[in-house]
């Protein structure tokens, strides 16, 4: 209707027109009839019809559509002075792109890791065992449950709706048709899939009969490793296929698509027990809460029986135990949530300070414009129409700018998840999609108008006469602007300065973690990790033949200088077990590394006393250990620890040689050792011929590694693959890494963290300066005359400059001051990540204050140098 | 101008015209000037309407739908653009009608003497 009243209009005018000069005619003819002469009669009826045109435009009014045609006449207006000035534009329009595709790149990742509901049904009801143990040393907490808890949450009222599970994955061996391939396992209990709400799209599930010790083997596919190794092909239900070397039967296919809670591409049995592997936390268990009652309700139900459960695995230690349900969601994002959370806190800032930037420049460009907008006001156009034309040109601005924004998204999320690399698996399937569509156009939407408001509120209070008396040559409302646009600068300052100071603590942190030594040799030292969970490596014996042979091809590969195998890496998690003295009831913790002879030479770890593990050490000769420093240091600093004897993994062992320490990741926290993301742990390095079965069943969670030190990293790759292959075509190899890698990745995360918020930090700093300088530029033009003046009289063009910058100058400091005084709370969202520096650290906080001053001087001094070159003469004739 | 000089006469309430435009058409098709005329005529020529409010008023009714216009010829033998009551005019026309007939006697009350 609206639009046909709109297309219709030319031929509705001429109807218009003629219905008036009918009227005319009739009432003319009407006059005349009652005797009034022809000449008067016309003119009365003129008279009485009034102007024909102001008619015509009353009825022209009635036909429009007020809001759509004066907003497409002010965009048109908005994009034709735009265009006028294309360098204003474009910078306006890069900054918002820039601070618009970052917010959309972090929003991204929190959209899919943070917000949306997991892709089960009902995912909310979902939730997971967790304990809180709290002792005199601390409080620690964790999702892992022991046998005997699921056994007792299994038997209490609730246990229907839970299932247990192991919620990491082992890189297994799978032959289709004699090929290795390499497949993610992970081992859930029956009714898993049945808790999460998503059904096998072909076969069923593993029953209770079937999840038992020595149960049948069998097996559920992924929708991928389905069509990827076997085609797609239905006959493979109730087929067997060789899975660690022993047959498995296919009872299941997952739909296409699914993902449980991590990455798999086959479920096998978990089969509990309450010994063993069930003797330790080793597992997980999930529940879904019943409709008829709340998660907290289900959680204190279940805590006693938890509680009861877990009191009792920890013996009388003085640890208590808090046992509960947590959503299942809050568990999966535990990981993403402080870098999302930090990086999101630091886009924001970034936002906030582009968008008082522009309100500034905005600003700036309102007092230039004040006589053309005091022209238009002089002549009847309302304030209102002057303001919302106003806000069109920043929504115009933000429009494009929120276009490019999500196109430099786009980019930005792929650079986020190619350098958050494999620290952040998770950030690798993150896509954009409508929500983040959605959610960048309305970032534009809300960027224009804070953008837009100051400025077009500065217009309500122009005075016109002034504006128009002056001629143009003052701003807006004279210094009132000003003190609006200093107000700006000092917020932008102020911001900067907390984003610059959480830059400077991950700065230093991150300098102080390269800092740290090694303590081997990472150049040139290249790795695999080798999966024996296989059925051909069952025990010790199996297991160190493969070693002796590989090894010995590969000490005789050109080009290989030495080579050893191990049980974990340095940078690397390790496997953590107890020890204790003989004679001493209470245990400790150490990691622990099998290693073979040469291992030392390999890594170039220097043997500090004693010797390293040798070739004779073997099965049958007496069990020998080696340490590291810290374990001295830590765990015997009363005696000597060489020579000293350990009980440890079934025997009593003795220190034969003390080496160096190694920077790991271990896990665990002991007295005497220096907190931190990677550090030096007590570890115990045994003889690879000496491990036991105990050992041999943490192949489950640790592949032994291959390390070659050779001439290049290629020889090193090809030693490697023919090794194993030669001594077994079956076995698949792991990827191949440079030590380098692995010792920059155990330090990925912060150093993503520093370059991000650096980078963005940088913005800030720059946007900052773009402001000051603008303002400085901006007052000198408008105080050209009063300079002129002042030098004409004898004023020295260095002071009069010193005047100017001192005022932007003085601005910044303040705004340090400001942010200084933000920073310290603003801080402590980096503070868990910080190493070797405290988030109140005065060296960077002095670091960033002046930084920012030095920079601010020059966005001062420059604009402020064009008054030395005023010649007051020309100045004053103007 | 013309306003000015008419304004004397006294301003037509907006919804009076209409009232007095939809009670007009009742009797029969008819061109604005007729319109006008009858409404002078029948009021004794009190009430001049103004052609300046009387087409912008045609226009407003015809949007909301209470009358169609066609053209066609007048008594006169000119062309002509005609106003129709529709059916809805019609209900609309006897809701004003009740509502101006409560308002005139309500005033007719107020205004009796004290």
């Amino acid at each position: 209707m609206a639009w046909k009243r709109l297309f219709g209009r030319a031929r509705r005018d001429r109807d218009r027109d003629e219905e008036l000069r009918l009227h005319l005619a009739m009432h003319t003819d009407d006059l005349i009839g009652r005797g009034v002469p022809p000449e008067e009669a016309r003119r009365q009826a003129r008279v009485l019809l009034g102007n024909p045109r102001s008619r015509r435009e009353e009825m022209d009014e009635m036909q429009q559509l007020p809001v759509l045609e004066t907003f497409s006449r002010d965009l048109r207006y908005a994009v034709r002075l735009l265009r006028r000035t294309p360098a204003f534009s474009l910078t306006a329009i890069a900054i918002l792109a820039l601070v618009i595709g970052a917010n959309t790149a972090v929003f991204s990742l929190a959209n899919t890791l943070l917000l949306k509901p997991l892709p089960f049904p009902d995912a909310d009801r979902l939730a997971l065992v967790r304990a809180e143990f709290t002792s005199s040393r601390g409080t620690s907490s964790g999702t892992s449950i022991d046998g005997a808890t699921w056994l007792a949450l299994a038997a209490s009222p609730l246990g229907a709706h839970a299932a247990v599970f192991t919620n990491w994955t082992a890189g297994v061996n799978l032959v289709v048709n004699q090929q290795a391939r390499f497949a993610d396992q992970q081992r859930v209990g029956a009714g898993f899939f049945r808790v999460l709400g998503v059904p096998p799209a072909m076969g069923r599930e593993f029953t209770a009969e079937e999840d038992v010790p020595g149960g049948p083997p069998v097996v559920i596919l992924s929708h991928a490793l389905w069509t990827r190794a076997f085609g797609g092909a239905d006959s493979i239900l109730g087929q067997t296929i060789l899975l660690r070397g022993t047959p498995w039967q296919v009872i299941g296919i997952m739909p296409e698509g699914f993902r449980g809670t991590v990455e798999a591409d086959v479920w096998t049995p978990l089969r509990p027990t309450t010994t063993g592997e069930g003797g330790g936390t080793n597992y997980a268990a999930i529940m879904r809460v019943p409709e008829r009652q709340s998660l907290a309700d289900a959680s204190s139900q279940l805590a006693p029986v938890l509680g009861e459960a877990m009191r009792a695995q920890m013996g009388s230690s003085g640890v208590t135990v808090k046992a509960g349900l947590d959503p299942l969601k809050d568990v999966l994002a535990s990981d993403n949530r402080e870098p999302i959370v930090m990086l999101g806190a630091a886009v924001t800032t970034v936002l906030v300070i582009a968008c008082v930037n522009l309100a500034a420049l905005l600003l700036a460009r309102g007092g230039a414009r004040s006589k053309e907008i005091a022209t238009r006001l002089a002549l009847g156009s309302g304030r209102r129409s002057v303001m919302r034309q106003l806000m069109t040109e920043s929504l115009v601005l933000a429009m494009a700018g929120g276009t490019a924004g999500f196109m430099v998204g786009w980019f930005a999320l792929g650079g986020l998840q190619a350098i958050s690399g494999d620290r952040f698996v998770d950030w690798q399937r993150v896509a954009i999609d409508a929500d983040v569509v959605m959610w960048c156009a309305g970032l534009s939407l809300l960027t224009s108008l804070i953008c837009g408001l100051v400025p077009a509120w500065q217009v309500t209070r122009l005075d016109v006469q002034a504006a128009l008396m002056e001629g143009g040559s003052r701003s807006v409302a004279g210094s009132a602007s000003h003190w609006t646009r200093r107000g700006l600068i000092v917020a932008q300052v102020a911001l900067g300065v907390v984003l610059l100071v959480s830059a400077g603590l991950l700065v230093r942190t991150f300098v102080n973690l390269q800092s740290l030594q090694p303590g081997f040799n990472p150049r040139g030292l290249t790795t695999t990790a080798v999966s024996l969970l296989d059925a051909r490596y069952p025990s010790p014996v199996e297991v160190n033949v493969l070693f002796d042979k590989t090894l010995e091809r590969l000490r005789a590969t050109p080009g290989v200088d030495a080579a050893a195998v191990s049980l974990g890496l340095p940078y690397e998690r390790v496997l953590n077990m107890g020890f204790r003295y003989p004679g001493e009831e209470r245990g400790r913790v150490a990691s622990v590394m099998y290693v073979s002879p040469d291992f030392f030479k390999t890594f170039q770890i220097p043997v500090t006393r004693g010797r390293e593990v040798r070739v004779s050490d073997a099965a049958a000769t007496l069990p020998v250990l080696v340490v590291n420093e810290a374990f001295g240091r830590i765990y015997s600093k009363n005696q000597d620890i060489l020579g000293r004897v350990i009980q440890f993994a079934g025997a009593q062992r003795e220190v034969v040689g003390v080496v160096g320490d190694v920077q790991m990741r271990p896990g665990f926290q002991v007295e005497g050792m220096v907190p931190g993301p990677v550090v030096s742990a007590p570890t115990i390095y045994m003889p690879a011929a000496q491990i036991n079965q105990g050992i041999v069943g943490t192949h489950i969670w640790f592949p032994p590694v291959w390390a070659v030190r050779a001439s290049s990293p290629e020889v090193a790759a090809r030693a490697l693959a023919d090794a194993i292959a030669g001594v077994d075509l079956l076995l698949p190899l792991g990827q191949i890494r440079q030590m380098s890698d692995v010792r920059a990745s155990a330090t990925a995360e912060h150093r993503m963290l520093m370059m991000l918020v650096g980078a963005l930090a940088l913005v800030a700093l720059l946007l900052a300066a773009i402001g000051l300088h603008g303002l400085i530029s901006h007052s000198v033009t408008e105080r050209t005359r009063e300079f002129g003046i002042r030098l004409a009289l004898g004023a020295s063009p260095s002071g009069l400059v010193r005047t100017v910058a001192e005022s932007g100058i003085a601005l910044v400091a303040i705004g340090v001051v400001l942010g200084g005084l933000i920073a310290v709370p603003a801080s402590s969202l980096v503070a868990s990540v910080l190493f070797g520096v405290t988030e109140r650290d005065p060296l960077t906080y002095a670091g960033a204050a002046m930084f920012l001053l030095v920079v601010a001087a020059v966005a001062s001094v420059l604009p402020a140098l064009r008054i030395l070159r005023l010649d007051p003469a020309t100045t004053l004739r103007q | 101008m013309t306003r000015k000089a008419t304004g004397t006469q006294g301003d037509l309430l907006q919804g009076t015209l209409d009232l007095l435009v939809l009670q007009t058409l009742q009797i029969g098709p008819a061109h604005g000037y007729d319109i006008a005329s009858t409404i002078a005529r029948r009021s004794d020529e009190v009430l001049q309407v103004e052609q300046g409010s009387l087409y912008p008023a045609l226009q407003r009714i015809e949007e909301r739908g209470w009358i169609t216009s066609y053209w066609g010829m007048s008594g006169s033998n000119r062309h002509a653009r005609f106003y129709k009551l529709t059916a809805k005019g019609k209900r609309q026309l006897a809701t004003e009608a009740t509502r101006w007939d409560a308002l005139a006697r309500a005033v007719a009350r107020v205004m009796r003497p004290v």
